[in-house]
């Protein structure tokens, strides 16, 4: 039980100081989202005097002092409630909560198939007897993690859309709409879970127990599923909170690139406009669901492997 | 590192070690393979050598050309050309042994050469404008064809390579140095400072590299130099962590000891005994994460943070390239593909180096 409090007040502290560095990233460097907004976009029709803009910081509450309003966005952001989007004139709360089921879609499908395809890798290269093969199953996540995901979503969208037209190159209406951008999403976190659960199977494999097992008598199916493959996992658990941090960096980039509405274009998008108090309430999300996952695998670690000494 | 993280991008920061050591095992394996292979052919190509040099004073087939002269000199022909034959031959199994690398090598070299003097690749220069041979498919003249304005996109990508990379350098440059000096603080320092410190790196940790790095952008604003930068202070917390444990390792040494009972001071000491020695494995990591950082740069740039259009950014001409992918696929494909090239050679390079030290 103590162990569980300090882990969740560990995860608490992180998400505080999370939000507090992109406070001062945002807030102390120089931009005025106001004017950016105003001034820059409207072109001739609107052009405000600094009387105006004046009035519309303070209606922001953009113009207290930072301490203030520090602790304003702290208190507000207890209560889930992060402050209006400059943009769009609308609460952040609300803008997440409407694009967040299509990347939750998204990621998910990315992260199952990533998750799959990299232990099939993993397992296919240490099962199969050809050593060519092998040896080409343990390069191929190179591949993975060497290319931009960018162009790979491109590359995608040139084979499976235009030459093959299997799937719809941008949208995020049907269900069809979801295959390439999770594939483009999937191939980082595959290649990353591939090359860590394939080292941690090919040592797992040399042990002592697994020779014993052999000899036993029991079969190479059984050996590896019951022994080799449970104890090689373990490690490829601590890369799960990245790979989900991961599809959020993923997310942004893909649907940037397929023209989905989500999450990832809304930051993009927020960027663009320099609208803050919507770039913080995503990352601060995204440091959310960071710190969720991780706390979650650290809790459930000492149960699945019980050398673990809870301490 | 993701910013990508890239870098983080997709790819993040604790992996990264990863990338280089798994596919070691392969490595070694196959390398093993294909020197047994390769030794094979070479012994049985130079025992017709042997075989003529029996009455010739007994060397290795490296010293066979400068073997005094026989009395018998058709022997000795025989004898000299199997040798220079078989010479050749194993010059050319160690060049099958480490094809890839010498592959990597190559690229980064050709990489190297085309950010500092890009006119030595191409003659063509990468902003003329050719009404005339508007979105060319690649060919012998164009190898990655031409855009809508004509220009060829070869010595665009070349070109772009010097603007390319200064991100990267940027970025990479600025975690090593900040990084480094957060790791030997922490490491030295113990206690409350270490904490802190360490603390300090869990939080940057938690922010996507690529949403940190967007931040960074939204606050100081578009630019080649700003993505930079933003990259740069994303990475630094895989950089403090690797410099942190490795001066805990080094800092127990019984070197360090007996530097500090001989009277150094810590200054001293950190400079002179610790850094060089922890810097091993942060150096293999500046490798890979210079790899990582080009990977982030170009994805800010493909996104519309990085450098203005009519410069021949990489991420940037992938961008604009989109426009065309119906059309003219290669307009995106053909420069993204040289970043995937490069970043691969240069994850190959990272694990060579991290053989080799082991």
């Amino acid at each position: 039980m103590k162990f569980v409090l300090s882990r969740v007040g560990q995860a608490l502290l992180v998400l505080w100081a999370a939000f507090t560095v992109t406070f001062v990233i945002l807030e102390v460097l120089p931009s005025d989202a106001i004017e950016t907004k105003y001034n820059n976009a409207g072109g001739d029709s609107v052009n405000l005097t600094e009387e105006n803009l004046d009035a519309l910081r303070s209606e922001f509450g953009l113009d207290l002092p930072l301490w203030q309003r520090y602790l304003q966005f702290c208190g507000r952001a207890i209560q889930l409630d992060l402050g209006n989007s400059i943009s769009q004139n609308r609460p952040v709360t609300d803008l997440l909560v409407e694009n967040l089921p299509p990347t939750l879609q998204l990621a998910g499908f990315a992260l199952a198939v990533g998750l799959v395809a990299g232990c099939a890798i993993a397992f296919l290269a240490n099962w199969l007897r050809s050593p060519l093969l092998r040896r080409a199953l343990t390069r191929l996540p190179a591949l993975g993690v060497a290319f931009p995901s960018f162009w790979i979503g491109l590359l995608l969208v040139q084979l499976f859309s235009f030459h093959w037209q299997l799937f719809p190159a941008t949208g995020s209406r049907t269900p069809a709409s979801v295959v390439l951008p999770g594939l483009m999403m999937a191939i980082g976190p595959a290649a990353i879970l591939a090359q860590l659960l394939n080292r941690s199977l090919s040592e797992t494999l040399q042990e002592q127990y697994i020779v014993t097992a052999g000899a036993k008598g029991l079969g190479r199916g059984e050996v590896f599923w019951r022994h080799a493959l449970r104890n090689a996992s373990l490690p490829a658990l601590t890369i799960l909170g990245m790979m989900v941090a991961g599809t959020v960096t993923g997310a942004i980039v893909a649907e940037t690139v397929f023209s989905r509405a989500g999450v990832g274009r809304l930051a993009q998008q927020a960027v663009e406009v320099q609208d803050l108090p919507l770039v913080q309430g995503i990352v601060l999300m995204a440091a959310f669901a960071f710190v969720t996952v991780n706390l979650i695998v650290d809790l459930i670690y000492p149960v699945l492997d019980r050398r673990i000494k809870v301490s | 590192m993701s910013v990508v993280s890239p870098g983080q991008t997709a790819t993040g920061v604790v992996e990264r070690p990863e990338v280089g050591s798994v596919p070691a095992t392969a490595g070694g394996v196959d390398g093993a393979e294909i020197a047994a292979a390769g030794g094979t052919t070479t012994a049985q190509l130079d025992r017709p050598s042997d075989r003529s040099k029996v009455e010739a004073p007994a060397g290795l087939e490296e010293s066979a050309s400068s073997v005094p002269p026989a009395p018998r000199a058709p022997a000795l022909v025989s004898a000299a050309q199997p040798a220079r034959a078989a010479r050749t031959l194993r010059a050319l199994a160690f060049a099958g042994r480490h094809a890839v690398t010498i592959l990597a090598a190559a690229m980064l070299l050709g990489v190297v050469v085309a950010a500092v003097a890009p006119a030595l690749i191409t003659r063509s220069s990468p902003f003329d404008t050719d009404p005339d041979a508007k979105l060319l498919p690649p060919s012998a003249e164009h190898w990655f064809g031409t855009d809508q304005l004509g220009r060829d996109l070869f010595a665009r990508v070349v070109h772009g390579t010097s603007l390319s990379l200064e991100g990267a350098v940027i970025a990479v440059g600025l975690s090593v140095l900040v990084g480094l000096a957060i790791g030997v603080l922490a490491g030295f320092a113990a206690g409350l400072a270490d904490t802190l410190l360490m603390r300090a790196v869990d939080v940057l940790l938690a922010i996507p590299g690529l949403l940190l790095a967007m931040s960074l952008v939204t606050a100081i604003g578009y630019g080649t130099r700003n993505v930079a930068l933003a990259v740069g202070i994303g990475m630094v917390p895989s950089f403090a962590r690797t410099t942190r444990a490795e001066v805990l390792r080094v800092k127990q040494l019984p070197y360090i000891e007996a530097a500090v009972a001989a009277g150094a001071r810590w200054p001293r000491v950190i400079l002179t005994h610790v850094v060089p020695n922890a810097s091993g494995p942060v150096l293999v990591m500046g490798v890979l994460e210079f790899g990582a950082a080009i990977l982030a740069v170009s994805t800010l740039s493909f996104l519309g943070y990085g450098a203005a259009p009519p410069a021949p950014e990489w991420g940037s001409l992938v961008s604009s390239g989109r426009d065309f992918m119906i059309t003219s696929p290669w307009l995106a494909l053909a420069p993204g593909l040289v970043v995937g090239l490069l970043v691969l050679s240069l994850n190959h390079v990272a694990k060579t180096i991290e053989e080799a030290r082991a």
